[in-house]
């Protein structure tokens, strides 16, 4: 087993730990939060496969998901913030508005 | 003159607008309306008339006017265009001219109906749509007057709707014509399909190089048509019901200038019926039946409106016998002076009804001359007309047409004309005894209206007065025409379309002058008829009053058939519309209520509305619930993208 082939076990499971945390997560900092471990190991297997192959491509890709992570916090705290105006509370299973 | 010819349909469609727009508003605009309508018809007359100079001033000249093309799928291709030849010279005048004085005659008719600018509205709309029909330069055009002419009769029909009778009048109109017009249209789609035109002139180049059968087929085809438009029989019912509307209606409409659309129609397409032997022979049989058992009918009757109807319908046998002689000429002949005497009689009528406060019954008038003198004089005179007195306009066309059927057998050779034998008679000699008998009759059913109404003792109740002024002119002008048209204008009328005709004429004068003698016999023979049916209707009704009750004790059966006019209405309720009413009801209850309705509008809806209900429970509204969905979907794209790989990594 290679260097490589740890770090992308290492991302596997942070992926996976992020999937469920935003599967079972009710708050939704939290649900954010683990969007966040989801990005960053993918950030970790870019690199990782980046190293591997011996070339710059996965490392750029990094940049851009940093870049856009960013933006995602920024429109995502706003949804948060907007969510407790109106409920009063940034639980998910508060928010149920659009029940059929 | 292009311009001219386009100018005049379109007076009477401004007209209509013009006095539809005013009937929102009050009494004073009302009275408008009718002297509104009446300029637009006189407009239309005066333009025509220049017209008529113009052709007539060339000889063998025709004027065309070509609005838009209508539509283009190559090669096929329809303008909307008119033509102005003789032949539509002829009935444009007529149908401007007596239409003119038709609209004048309907102010006082009209002149207390509340309703009356929708009336001359419709009437307005009823001269552009006729106008249409006879100055399309092809059939589509035609056929647009056609139907534009049938909608307004349905319109003037029920023009009082509130009464129920009027409307169902106005319906059966408008449906017995569809079956017509079906078989107008199937002729039509033939003769696209045999030439690849529509146009009259195209058509006539054509037609001699088409299928002999199928010209027989097309030809049999648009007089379906004209058996509807001009109420001949099967389908002549809806005339006698159609007089629910207006007088000055039936006078117009069911008189003068609609119903003798059928007999233009075939005059326009001359050259097809010229090929079409068989047709003409189907042509002069139902004209000579209808002749006949219309004039049957109308003896018997006593709504003073229906016995003109019935005689309408049998004069309009009379122009369809001259039609399957192939005399177009001598048709169109008919057409005209027809137009002025049936005319003048409905709107005789129409005075005497005004006059005696709306009875219709002749059994309640009687010795009406003294009141109504003008209404009475001008009676009179077209009485004597379409009875056909020597020497008025009716005897001159009426002679005419019994001269040609008498003697087709001996042109046929000249016109390809088959010769069908009825036993040992030949067909044409058959259909020249029954019109000699239905004009006998028709002078003695006329007569009787005349007597009835106007001679013996008053047997109604309010007092009748005399008509005004405005209604008795147009009279005076009809029964001059009436009168003198065919001594004066007769052998000039008949001049006039020789060069407008291709056939008939030339057939006719040669026929005249190697048969002179038998021609003044025959002559003198029908003036013989005409008298005798007229003296017998004198005697009937004054002196020897007590025959007419004998009759109709002894011959109960026979009277009691007439009366219920050969059971033709009953006969078609219990054949064709109870059967087809039995099986609507039946489609209605079964098919429409519970398969259209039931399963696949209301089911379609209860599927869906039952689906949604499964399916809402989905939108939980839970944010992780989605997100759950989104993930093992994506994994199953995955899973199913790792089975199905187009290659294996």
């Amino acid at each position: 087993m290679g260097a490589v082939t740890g770090y992308l076990y290492l991302s596997a499971l942070l992926f996976s730990l992020g999937v469920l945390g935003v599967l079972v997560g009710r708050n939704t900092i939290v649900i954010l939060m683990c969007v966040e471990l989801m990005l960053n190991a993918v950030n970790i297997a870019f690199e990782a496969l980046s190293v591997h192959f011996q070339t710059l491509d996965g490392q750029i890709a990094v940049f851009f998901v940093m870049s856009v992570a960013a933006a995602e916090v920024a429109v995502g705290l706003a949804i948060v913030i907007t969510l407790f105006r109106n409920y009063l509370s940034v639980e998910t299973h508060d928010a149920v508005t659009l029940r059929g | 003159m292009e311009k001219t010819l386009l100018l005049v349909p379109l007076f009477p469609l401004v007209g209509a607008l013009l006095t539809y727009v005013i009937s929102g508003k009050d009494e004073r605009h009302h009275r408008m309306a009718g002297w509104i309508a009446t300029f637009a018809a006189v407009g239309s007359f005066i333009l025509t008339f220049q017209l008529w100079r113009a052709l007539s001033a060339v000889e063998g000249s025709v004027i065309t006017a070509h609005a838009w093309t209508w539509f283009e799928v190559l090669p096929f291709k329809v303008e909307f265009a008119f033509l102005f030849d003789r032949l539509a010279a002829v009935m444009t005048l007529i149908i401007t001219g007596v239409g003119s004085l038709i609209h004048l005659y309907a102010i006082g008719y009209m002149s207390h109906d509340p309703e009356r600018p929708r009336f001359f509205a419709y009437l307005n709309l009823f001269l552009f749509a006729m106008l249409l029909l006879v100055l399309g330069d092809n059939l589509l055009v035609m056929f647009v007057g056609w139907e534009g002419v049938g909608l307004c009769s349905y319109l003037l029909i029920g023009f009082w709707h509130r009464d129920m009778g009027n409307a169902v009048a106005g319906q059966k109109a408008f449906v017995v014509n569809r079956i017509g017009d079906a078989g107008f249209l199937l002729g039509m789609f033939l003769l696209v399909m045999m030439t690849g035109s529509l146009e009259f002139q195209q058509l006539s180049q054509q037609i001699p190089y088409v299928d002999p059968m199928m010209i027989e087929l097309a030809a049999i085809l648009l007089f379906i048509g004209a058996v509807g438009k001009s109420a001949q029989i099967p389908l002549y019912v809806w005339l006698p019901d159609a007089m629910a509307g207006p007088t000055p209606v039936s006078a117009l409409i069911h008189a003068a200038t609609m119903v003798t659309a059928g007999v233009y129609m075939m005059a326009r397409m001359q050259v097809l019926y010229s090929f079409a032997p068989a047709a003409l022979s189907v042509v002069l049989i139902v004209g000579t039946l209808t002749a006949f058992v219309a004039a049957t009918i109308a003896i018997v009757q006593n709504d003073i409106k229906k016995v003109l109807a019935y005689s309408t319908v049998s004069q309009l046998g009379y122009m369809f016998m001259a039609m399957g002689s192939a005399a177009f000429s001598n048709g169109i002949f008919h057409v005209v002076t027809h137009a002025f005497f049936k005319a003048c009689l409905f709107m005789g009528a129409g005075s005497v009804i005004h006059g005696c406060h709306h009875e219709q019954d002749m059994r309640k008038f009687g010795g009406l001359w003294r009141k109504m003198p003008l209404t009475f004089v001008t009676y009179l005179i077209s009485t004597l007309a379409i009875a056909g007195f020597p020497f008025t306009s009716g005897f001159f066309s009426k002679d005419a047409i019994l001269w040609t059927v008498f003697n087709v057998a001996e042109d046929a050779p000249a016109m390809n004309h088959t010769v069908v034998v009825f036993g040992d008679i030949p067909l044409n000699l058959f259909c020249w005894g029954v019109g000699v008998l239905t004009a006998l009759m028709t002078a003695f059913y006329m007569t009787r209206s005349l007597m009835m109404t106007f001679f013996g003792k008053y047997r109604g109740h309010h007092e009748p007065h005399e008509s005004p002024m405005v209604m008795t002119i147009p009279l005076m002008i009809l029964a001059a025409l009436a009168a003198g048209f065919g001594f004066v204008y007769g052998e000039a009328f008949m001049e006039y379309l020789v060069g407008w005709t291709r056939i008939d004429m030339q057939v006719g004068h040669h026929a005249l002058a190697e048969h002179n003698e038998v021609y003044h016999t025959l002559e003198l023979f029908s003036m013989g008829v005409a008298i005798l049916g007229i003296v017998i209707g004198v005697l009937c009704y004054s002196v020897c009053s007590g025959i007419p009750k004998a009759l109709v004790k002894h011959a109960k059966g026979l009277h009691n058939f007439l009366v219920n006019k050969w059971w033709v209405d009953e006969f078609y309720q219990a054949v064709l519309i109870r059967p087809l009413s039995g099986f609507s009801t039946f489609l209605f209850k079964s098919i429409d209520r519970v398969l259209i309705d039931g399963i696949l509008v209301n089911g379609s809806g209860m599927f869906v509305e039952a689906g949604g209900d499964v399916l809402r429970r989905l939108q939980s509204g839970r944010t992780s619930s989605y997100a759950f969905l989104m993930f093992v979907s994506l994994f199953l794209l995955i899973l199913l993208y790792l089975v199905f790989m187009p290659v294996p990594i």
